[in-house]
């Protein structure tokens, strides 16, 4: 189904759920699952604890996983605050919600 | 001055920790395993064993380290714990030694420009491409906030780590320098082996052969030493000297000569040199595979035998009439020199004596 | 530690090809960056080229760095009056740092072995045979001691520091030492996905700054025994009084937050040279011009020397050199102390609130014999070295 086929409402719950996925897997944190990240959990700092490289890697990662460009000034905003937060602006924002399709991805390599 | 090693960690081919390599001097030569290349050829390699990264202890702290990165870490976090001792951490310092570096992931920062352009690369891969990143790794996962450096060249990398660290002890500047060397054989790095070295057809190295052409099989590994001012609780040898000069016979034959010949030289019939004044010979590197920055692993070995008095055999001997250790068997050894060469004519020596 | 002579200093980068030609760019102030033009990058940022140094056509990684280097030696060499006779007659080292030069990073290399799983050798050749400071051994003719020091952003002071104890251990006489890089677009892509580059000209220190700018370059000194410097009755101007280095063990990419790596580095410089931080009379800071750089940076240095330290960043003028960075900063340091006039701090404008100390904004004459070169590095690497105008040393 496209990303289209969905209300806002019913996207949001699936876009937090592939970027759990796609942080555990491209942040290499290997002591979490994707279930145990909440939804309303600071991403830096106390909560999933990221750092600032993890930061620059995650505006990477939306590029290529959701086709968004984050902008310089967007970049200190409450965007980066939570899950929730990312995933609203993906929404809001993306082509691609649901991810690119058929993207090249590191994993081919 | 004399310095103290005072603690060793190694990750090779031979496995981690020193009963594993015991166990691989024990064993003495053993087949490599064999790759198939992208193009089909074929690559004998000395690789770590499965798994040998594998360790859950350090959490989150190397997440994202490469390959190079985490052998270099659980290396020199072995040797700090083995040291069994609690430096301060403003007074410990820390040299990491590489021929070749951090390739592998610089040929993955290259895949990301050509897959994705300049302009939307991973910042994660190019900060982790720079050469000195295992020992920014190292250097965060153990507190070492004295000096830290990284020496990346073929020849006498390790050599020149030593020689720095002995005078950062020398000079008051560090207590302790956890001083090691680390590469690793990345999958364009076997393209390269492949094609400019020649592999022999038994799987065998052969060190006393003196060859002017030799075989190589490419190996990796790390190992890293706590090299300090003073004796710890339990030290493994004392550094009597380390010299990077043209071929000078030791002063004292010592107990054993270790020849480094291991391929990576081209021409290695100048090693028939110090051959010849030895008193008792071994060549390791038929157990460890072909490493130009593979040192530290010989240094380990030496390590291993001057603490538990036995020469372990030389691997592969070959009929050269040389007085050879053919048998692993106890030796009082009082000191242990290894010299390895460079095709310019110089020669790098360590010589290693009993701590008491 | 006794202080080591600086007898000669040799420097490329977009000021010029030769020490003349550097100070005359530091007198009229010739600071702007411009475009790209050694290879093609689809990035538009501006850049400090080694304009007037020849660029071989194509562009061959690493023989860049190894040419530049060459030829700042050669000035050194030339300054400190050092013929190859004297060389040759000496115990000589060479200690340079670099990042490109020391990368397998050739990208039409890596292209071919990916799209057909071969790929011609001939960069590899050139890479095993491309060792910088055996390289710049091999070019001068000379049989030396020599290691390449690949410490990120401070490898060309880290150099110098490791030569200072060649002499002191007794290893060599002279040691050529400092580093060199090209620019290259291993660095550029990397920088720019980190978010550290500004697509304006940098700024250090000012509250405006965006972010680096990328240069290149190549800056040695030529050091020598106070033995070897008295047989042949050579009175170096300069010397090197102290070095320090110590890591913040932190992270990979950001600088610890209060700057504990460079306060434990410049106490150590001072101690070594059993000088005050009251006795310094500037630092040339690493002042890259990004946000945590620069904060931190300003910081550590109010602390240790106080807020109203003359401080300058000469990145304005090169852009960020990486290997090349200690070893042309240190450089300009001597150079300053000579010359007794230090050039404004090129991209400052307006003071940022949260850094405490304020950069010069006009050509300022010098009072005191010493000063300070910082160069802090990814990984938490930080270096001072402290240089030292003989008495009697100025023009």
């Amino acid at each position: 189904m496209n990303h289209t086929d969905f209300s806002s409402e019913e996207l949001l719950p699936k876009v937090r759920a592939r970027l759990k996925e796609l942080l555990v897997s491209h942040l290499a944190l290997e002591d979490i699952t994707p279930e145990e990240i909440g939804d309303d959990e600071a991403i830096f700092g106390e909560g999933l604890g990221l750092d600032s490289l993890d930061g620059v890697e995650i505006v990477v990662l939306l590029q290529r996983q959701f086709g968004v460009n984050i902008k310089e000034t967007e970049k200190g905003n409450d965007l980066f605050r939570s899950i929730n937060t990312l995933a609203k602006y993906i929404v809001e924002n993306s082509p691609h919600p649901l991810g690119v399709p058929a993207a090249a991805s590191e994993d081919e390599k | 001055m004399t310095a103290f090693l005072n603690g060793m960690g190694i990750v090779a081919s031979t496995g981690r920790g020193a009963d594993a390599l015991r166990s691989a001097l024990q064993q003495g030569w053993r087949p490599p395993d064999t790759i198939t290349l992208p193009d089909g050829r074929d690559l004998p390699v000395y690789p770590l064993p499965p798994g040998a990264l594998d360790d859950k202890s350090f959490g989150r702290k190397i997440r994202r380290a490469d390959r190079l990165a985490k052998m270099a870490v659980l290396a020199a976090a072995d040797a700090l714990r083995e040291a069994r001792l609690a430096p301060d951490p403003r007074r410990i310092g820390l040299v990491v030694s590489s021929a070749f570096g951090s390739h592998a992931t610089t040929f993955e920062f290259l895949d990301e420009i050509l897959t994705y352009g300049d302009a939307e690369v991973s910042p994660t891969v190019f900060s982790h491409s720079v050469q000195n990143a295992a020992a920014a790794y190292v250097a965060s996962v153990l507190d070492i906030q004295g000096p830290v450096l990284t020496l990346t060249q073929v020849h006498f990398a390790f050599h020149h780590a030593l020689v720095l660290a002995r005078q950062w002890l020398a000079s008051g500047q560090c207590d302790h320098v956890l001083v090691g060397g680390a590469d690793e054989l990345g999958g364009v790095m076997r393209f390269i082996w492949r094609s400019l070295l020649r592999a022999p057809a038994d799987g065998r190295l052969r060190p006393f052969a003196f060859a002017k052409e030799p075989a190589a099989i490419p190996g990796e590994g790390s190992a890293f030493f706590l090299l300090s001012a003073k004796p710890g609780l339990c030290p493994c040898a004392r550094l009597e000297l380390i010299r990077i000069a043209s071929w000078v016979p030791p002063a004292t034959p010592p107990g054993l000569h270790i020849l480094e010949a291991d391929g990576t030289l081209g021409d290695e019939s100048g090693y028939a040199v110090p051959a010849a004044s030895a008193a008792r010979l071994a060549a390791y590197a038929p157990v460890f595979g072909s490493m130009p920055c593979g040192t530290p692993l010989q240094l380990a070995a030496a390590a291993l035998m001057l603490q538990e008095q036995v020469c372990f055999a030389t691997p592969v001997a070959g009929d050269s009439g040389l007085p050879l250790c053919l048998a692993t068997a106890p030796q009082p050894l009082a000191s242990i020199h290894l010299t390895r060469l460079h095709c310019n004519g110089s020669a790098a020596h360590i010589q290693l004596t009993q701590p008491n | 530690m006794a202080a080591i002579g600086i007898s000669g200093l040799g420097a490329v980068s977009s000021l010029g090809n030769t020490i003349p030609e550097t100070l005359e760019s530091f007198r009229v102030g010739r600071t702007r960056p411009g475009r790209l033009t050694l290879f093609e990058s689809p990035l538009d940022l501006p850049v400090f080229e080694a304009a007037r140094f020849p660029a071989e056509h194509p562009y061959s990684d690493g023989h860049r760095t190894r040419e530049m280097a060459l030829h700042a030696a050669r000035e050194a060499l030339a300054d400190a009056a050092l013929d190859r006779p004297a060389l040759d007659a000496a115990r000589v080292g060479v200690c340079l740092g670099t990042t490109v030069a020391s990368q397998l990073n050739d990208l039409a290399f890596y292209r071919s072995y990916k799209t057909t799983g071969t790929a011609s050798l001939d960069p590899v050749r050139r890479y095993l045979k491309g060792n910088l400071a055996e390289a710049v051994a091999a070019g001068l003719g000379v049989r030396a001691i020599t290691a390449t020091v690949t410490n990120a952003c401070s490898s060309g002071a880290d150099a110098i520091a490791i030569g200072a104890q060649w002499i002191e251990a007794g290893l060599c006489d002279i040691v050529l030492a400092g580093g060199a890089d090209e620019l290259n677009r291993v660095p550029m892509s990397g920088f720019h996905a980190l978010g550290l580059s500004s697509p304006l000209p940098c700024r250090p220190f000012d509250r405006r700054r965006s972010g680096l700018n990328l240069g290149e370059g190549a800056g040695v000194l030529v050091m020598e025994s106070p033995a070897h410097a008295g047989a042949r009755r050579h009175a170096p101007r300069l010397a090197l009084c102290g070095h320090g280095t110590a890591c913040d063990a932190h992270h990979l990419t950001a600088p610890h937050p209060e700057g504990r790596g460079l306060r434990a580095a410049l106490e150590r410089a001072l101690d070594l040279a059993g000088l005050r931080p009251g006795d310094i009379a500037f630092v040339n800071a690493h002042g890259t011009g990004t946000q945590d750089n620069d904060i931190i940076e300003g910081r550590a240095l109010a602390a240790v020397f106080g807020a109203s330290l003359p401080v300058l960043s000469t990145k304005g003028f090169t852009g960020h050199t990486l290997g090349a960075a200690g070893g042309l900063e240190a450089v300009f340091t001597g150079l300053a102390l000579r010359e007794r006039w230090l050039p404004p701090s090129a991209g400052f404008a307006e003071q940022d609130e949260r850094i405490p100390i304020t950069p010069l904004s006009e050509r300022t004459e010098i009072c005191g014999r010493f000063a300070i070169s910082t160069s802090l590095a990814f990984g938490g690497n930080n270096t001072a070295l402290l240089i030292g105008l003989a008495e009697g040393g100025a023009p």
